[in-house]
């Protein structure tokens, strides 16, 4: 069997592709992990995708990036940006989405939704035909997500994102929730059955990508910073010498190589 | 030092209020989306459990889940190995996180907390309308107290119908949704696989009540060729030996309406008294320096 070399750096070379396989292996165990997570009434309700590669995570990071201005909150346009950075330094991205919190509430009369005995609140806000919520006018939604919601469902999700989080914990991968994340890949179609989603970026690297995040964090950050200097270095050099004709003097009193 | 199997199996009881506190811990740490939600905590013990426990019992008698509940934590509780109860509580219904993301049903979140201030109201377990980006913290949070129960191989539950009788009974101030973590008691099963309920199973009980709640809501499994809106539907044995068939019907049940009709009244009369008790355990622990 050959060696195993594995290095952070630089980012996308074979040996930290080999740490961002061992990822994708813990996203695969994490979704494992959502789908034993305690749902009420036993009923499955959760659907997840994996999201692997370079172009693929730049992909959805564009997303990101676009819904920062075409959704037209500019109160959340700088978290939108800052955010696709995180997805750009994963090495890969679980979405965990719910698929009944739109089309088939719990129909507890729970009041999570709207505060009533009675599921009134979803019901009288979506389009029903023989007491079932018809799904097919997507045109409705103007918003990131299509509410209304059954609020057991989307806690359902939260306990599914939770045991995945957990597990995420437990193998020491670094990974927070992001609705951004998930928001976009719904968008590029990821999750396909479902109305909410979580995405889950994850990453296997010294520093944890999703926390210390600074104010302008979508144009300085480490690969703007490396960037930079590539952009910056190469000018400077063009002044140097002709390294091969003179030797440059080292010690005092040392002829350099090639003085007259 | 030595611990004889009885005192260590008093002692572990005990400490099930250390594992609580650990619980807690992973409660307050577990990641969220908004990073705004507080998330609030209360543990009970012993005989301030009783409230909750009378509560399950007395709406158990309409519904089947609390009676169920009801039924283990009466046992626990008389055989001396009451579980410790943690409650999860927070405000769901005001957003702080100006995602704007539509999942409630409105365009913005400011136009949500207008509509959820002038419509502030309760269901049957929760006060609404909520944020579902809080829901989904909440949630979150909620699955990281099983996860942390699990890590101390600890059975336990996460019960809905706990965490409705801890809001109708306020065992935590100004939340609008509460769920309960079962902690203990220290056995290999007691909500799954329940051992209180399985001593209840006979050949009776399992045709009276289990089969019977098979056949009224899954008829289609019981039932025989139809060629009209009434199919007829299988007895267990014989059924082609009865002198009338069983058939289904959608009708009106005037009996059954008023069971549903009557239970939120019935929970508001049989409230008042219970809290109260529990304002008392609350104004003791203060006294007490415990809150």
């Amino acid at each position: 069997m050959p060696n195993i070399w594995i290095n952070e750096w630089p980012p996308n070379a074979p040996p930290n592709l080999e740490s961002k396989e061992c990822s994708l292996i813990a996203a695969k165990l994490m979704m494992n992990a959502a789908q034993t997570a305690p749902v009420t009434g036993g009923v499955d309700n959760v659907e997840g995708e994996i999201v692997y590669g370079q172009r693929e995570l730049e992909d959805l990071a564009r997303k990101m990036e676009e819904l920062a201005y075409s959704l037209g909150n500019k109160k959340k346009e700088d978290q939108w940006k800052y955010e696709a950075v995180m997805v750009r330094e994963s090495d890969v991205v679980l979405f965990i989405g719910n698929y009944r919190a739109k089309e088939t509430p719990f129909d507890l009369n729970c009041g999570v939704c709207g505060g009533t005995m009675d599921c009134s609140y979803v019901y009288e806000r979506r389009r029903v035909a023989a007491g079932q919520i018809d799904i097919t006018d997507r045109s409705l939604c103007e918003t990131a997500i299509d509410g209304p919601l059954c609020g057991v469902r989307v806690g359902d999700l939260g306990y599914s994102v939770g045991s995945a989080l957990w597990m995420a914990k437990t193998l020491f991968v670094d990974c927070r929730p992001f609705i951004s994340v998930g928001i976009a890949g719904q968008k590029l179609g990821y999750c396909p059955d479902s109305v909410i989603v979580v995405g889950l970026p994850i990453a296997t690297t010294s520093k944890n990508p999703y926390v210390d995040i600074h104010y302008d964090y979508h144009v300085i950050n480490m690969e703007k910073m490396i960037d930079s200097v590539r952009k910056s270095y190469i000018i400077p050099r063009q002044a140097g010498p002709d390294y091969r004709l003179r030797r440059l003097q080292r010690d005092e009193g040392e002829a350099g190589e090639g003085e007259d | 030092m030595y611990y004889g199997h009885e005192e260590t199996k008093k002692l572990s009881q005990e400490a099930l209020l250390d594992v609580a506190m650990h619980i807690v811990h992973a409660v307050q740490k577990a990641p969220q989306i908004t990073g705004h939600l507080e998330i609030k905590t209360a543990v009970v013990t012993g005989d301030e459990l009783l409230p909750i426990i009378e509560l399950l019992e007395e709406v158990g008698e309409d519904e089947m889940v609390l009676w169920m509940d009801g039924m283990s934590y009466r046992t626990a509780y008389e055989e001396g190995t009451p579980p410790v109860l943690l409650l999860l509580g927070a405000d769901l219904t005001k957003s702080k996180s100006n995602w704007d993301c539509g999942a409630c049903g409105f365009p913005t979140c400011g136009e949500f907390n207008r509509y959820s201030k002038l419509h502030h109201g309760m269901g049957l377990s929760s006060f609404g309308p909520s944020c579902m980006l809080n829901t989904l913290d909440f949630g979150i949070a909620s699955d990281w107290s099983c996860a942390a129960a699990s890590k101390y191989d600890i059975e336990n539950r996460i019960h809905v119908s706990i965490g409705l009788c801890g809001l109708y009974l306020a065992y935590i101030d100004d939340v609008s949704s509460m769920i309960g973590l079962s902690i203990g008691p220290v056995k290999e099963f007691w909500y799954y696989n329940r051992p209180i309920w399985t001593r209840k199973y006979d050949k009776e009980f399992n045709r009276s009540f289990f089969l019977e709640i098979m056949r009224t809501q899954y008829p289609s499994m019981f039932q025989t060729f139809t060629g009209n809106a009434h199919p007829p539907i299988k007895d267990y044995d014989k059924w082609w030996d009865k002198d009338a068939q069983d058939f289904v019907k959608i009708d009106a049940d005037p009996e059954i309406n008023a069971v549903k009709d009557g239970l939120v009244g019935k929970i508001m009369s049989i409230v008042p008294d219970k809290r109260a008790r529990v304002e008392e355990f609350k104004a003791r622990a203060k006294e007490e320096g415990r809150s």
